[in-house]
């Protein structure tokens, strides 16, 4: 599979050939996924392949059984809603997510390798059963470093920076958050630096902090050509980023695929429309995460990005509200 | 009390189901004195259940504090309060709060009456608060409910759309709501024909389309039911989902989601839930059914439409003559 040219030219017929290839494989090999879409035969269009509503993978451990196909580590996504998604991670689809997230990293940093600063605590990489997705996104930077930091002293405490050191030229990823409080801890003494967060902005919207206020606080001490680049991605969808452009928009690498569905009837929207994103790829092939109807609300940006990046753009636009579900037995 | 026109914080059936609470206020008892003040903790999203509590406790005479969840939205207590207030009745010995736990502990100290709406670790929790010696005590914890139709009822548009009625007032979220439908005899085709009914009858009956939130929860919901063995079906505008299944097979996920299951009358009682509260019945002849229900934990066995109906004995405690001393 060619994953180089994030921004390429995009091939969509053979995106939607790979696509029903990696959706029968699953169809054969997860009973679970055959059973939520017993009378699906096939698609002419991306809007008629299967999807996995992101929720049911906090209920579900699904995976496929195929010759060949080993599972290892399974994943974690932060548990903010109480429980966390688990996907099941294999070597083959592995190598494709590591090769598509140094891609689309290697087009925003560029890919000379430098000191990568990882704004965690090394005790984050211990963890047995899972792989926590915070460590993952840090890890997906490594192909592109010369050496790897962690930044904090202790976990889970982003205001225990230590010192970046004294290189000039720098890599640095932190979960969105963390950033924002490591920040004024920061000092990178001038040298460049390109930053890369994700995990999302709740907490920062919550406290009304905009993104020109994370990035000049981040940038305080970074010298010329610098850059913070806020990456959209999902644990369900690993091996995906969607980064932020200059004008505003997320972009899809073009080995991936996105529509928008209407939350009441699932039906697909036209481009322009508010509604559920949903995210495709050819990368999963040890569990149907492949094409993944996500929580997060969006529109397609119809037309052509003005930031010059060829291919799909698409803009978030927060998430489905959630109304806390509570009975008799909640005090 | 003198007919006024429902008001805006009220839908038409939460007004009537108020104001029969007024209407059906018991007797009080002759020679006795209320406690006071009766303390009530009340429940998460269960408003009606609140408002109700309310007021059977401030008719005793006493005066009444009604602790509200501290993160939860404005509720119909809220409304029903102001409402008395606003009429003069009842309610100028009601005070309603938010405290936080330190108060609490304070009002429990000086109540006396307590009564509990809560999970099992939070009725423990305030049981365990100082509490005045002879003080009464009420506690409601996790409790669920069912839905046992027999196969005639199950034909019966009107039985459907009462099982319907009973089941979207709270989806699972009610201790008094159907968390699963039995259909009693039936068949595994019978359950899934009476899953079609309820789906098609589900628009008439529920008018307001669903949240958001709920609708992609019950597109989940839809897919987990599948994947465990159900065969579900989304109502229009996914407002709910309604899995048929087999008995023995496990909980759904999902804030509206009604499994509906084919079993014996036994088999019902045998995978019943150990917190079983209520049997909601649909059945010509419900003294037939009484025996094997009373081999459950339910401590209710009442026609569907009455599922939901609070009252001053709940759980099979005797809760409202408690307040009496």
């Amino acid at each position: 599979m060619d994953l180089v040219n994030p921004w390429g030219a995009r091939d969509d017929e053979a995106l939607l050939d790979d696509l029903l290839a990696v959706t029968r494989h699953h169809l054969d090999g997860c009973a679970a996924y055959r059973a939520m879409w017993p009378g699906w035969e096939g698609a002419e269009t991306i809007a008629e392949l299967p999807w996995v509503h992101v929720g049911a993978f906090k209920h579900l451990d699904l995976r496929t059984s195929a010759d060949g196909l080993e599972h290892g580590r399974t994943l974690l996504s932060s548990a903010t809603g109480g429980t966390s998604s688990r996907i099941a991670l294999d070597a083959r689809s592995s190598a494709l997510q590591a090769a598509s997230t140094t891609s689309v990293l290697a087009s925003l940093v560029g890919d000379r390798q430098r000191p990568l600063l990882v704004l965690d605590h090394p005790s984050a990489l211990r963890g047995r059963a899972g792989v926590a997705a915070r460590i993952a996104a840090a890890m997906a930077l490594k192909p592109l470093s010369s050496d790897l930091r962690f930044l904090l002293a202790e976990p889970d405490r982003p205001q225990s920076v230590k010192a970046v050191g004294e290189d000039d030229d720098l890599l640095l990823y932190g979960f969105t958050w963390m950033l924002w409080q490591a920040a004024e801890h920061l000092d990178f003494g001038g040298a460049r630096v390109q930053v890369v967060h994700s995990g999302g902005w709740k907490k920062l919207e919550a406290l009304a902090v905009t993104r020109e206020e994370l990035d000049a606080k981040v940038l305080a001490t970074a010298g010329p050509g610098s850059a913070v680049w806020d990456c959209y991605g999902l644990v369900e969808q690993v091996g995906m980023l969607f980064p932020l452009c200059e004008a505003g928009h997320r972009h899809l690498p073009r080995w991936g695929a996105v529509l928008v569905r209407d939350p009441w009837t699932l039906e697909p929207l036209e481009p322009g429309s508010l509604g559920m994103l949903q995210l495709l790829n050819p990368l999963a092939w040890g569990a149907p995460y492949h094409s993944v109807l996500t929580e997060d609300l969006g529109r397609v940006h119809p037309g052509a990005c003005p930031c010059g990046r060829d291919g799909v753009a698409f803009d978030l636009a927060g998430r489905v509200p959630k109304a806390e579900v509570r009975g008799c037995a909640n005090v | 009390m003198a007919r006024a026109r429902v008001p805006a914080a009220f839908s038409r059936s939460d007004w009537a189901y108020l104001l029969e609470a007024v209407r059906a206020l018991p007797q009080r008892p002759a020679g006795r004195t209320p406690r006071d003040p009766v303390v009530l903790w009340l429940p998460g999203n269960v408003a009606l259940l609140g408002a109700h509590a309310v007021t059977l406790a401030a008719w005793t005479g006493a005066r009444v504090v009604a602790k509200l969840p501290t993160d939860a939205p404005a509720d119909l207590t809220e409304a029903w309060v102001g409402w008395l207030h606003e009429h003069g009745t009842l309610a100028d010995r009601v005070k309603l709060t938010r405290c936080g736990h330190d108060a609490a502990a304070a009002l429990s100290a000086t109540a006396g009456a307590r009564i509990v709406f809560g999970s099992d670790e939070a009725v423990a929790a305030i049981r365990a608060l100082p509490h005045r010696p002879g003080a009464s005590w009420a506690g409601f914890g996790a409790r669920r409910s069912e839905a046992w139709i027999d196969r005639e009822a199950a034909h019966d548009p009107e039985a459907v759309r009462a099982l319907v009625k009973a089941f979207a007032v709270f989806g699972r979220a009610g201790c008094t709501s159907p968390a699963r439908a039995v259909l009693v005899d039936g068949t595994p085709a019978e359950a899934d024909a009476l899953r079609d009914r309820l789906v098609a009858a589900w628009p008439s009956v529920v008018l307001e389309p669903v949240e958001m939130h709920r609708a992609s929860q019950n597109a989940m919901a839809e897919q987990v039911a599948a994947a465990r063995g159900f065969a579900p079906l989304r109502t229009a505008g996914g407002s709910a989902v309604v899995a048929s299944g087999p008995a023995s097979a496990g909980d759904l996920p999902g804030p509206t989601t009604l499994p509906v299951v084919a079993a014996t009358l036994r088999e019902a009682a045998e995978t019943a839930p150990a917190n079983l509260q209520t049997v909601g019945h649909a059945t010509a002849d419900p003294a037939a059914w009484a025996t094997t229900v009373g081999t459950t934990a339910a401590c209710r066995f009442v026609s569907l439409a009455d599922m939901h109906v609070f009252g001053p004995v709940w759980d099979s405690q005797d809760w409202w003559a408690d307040l009496w001393r």
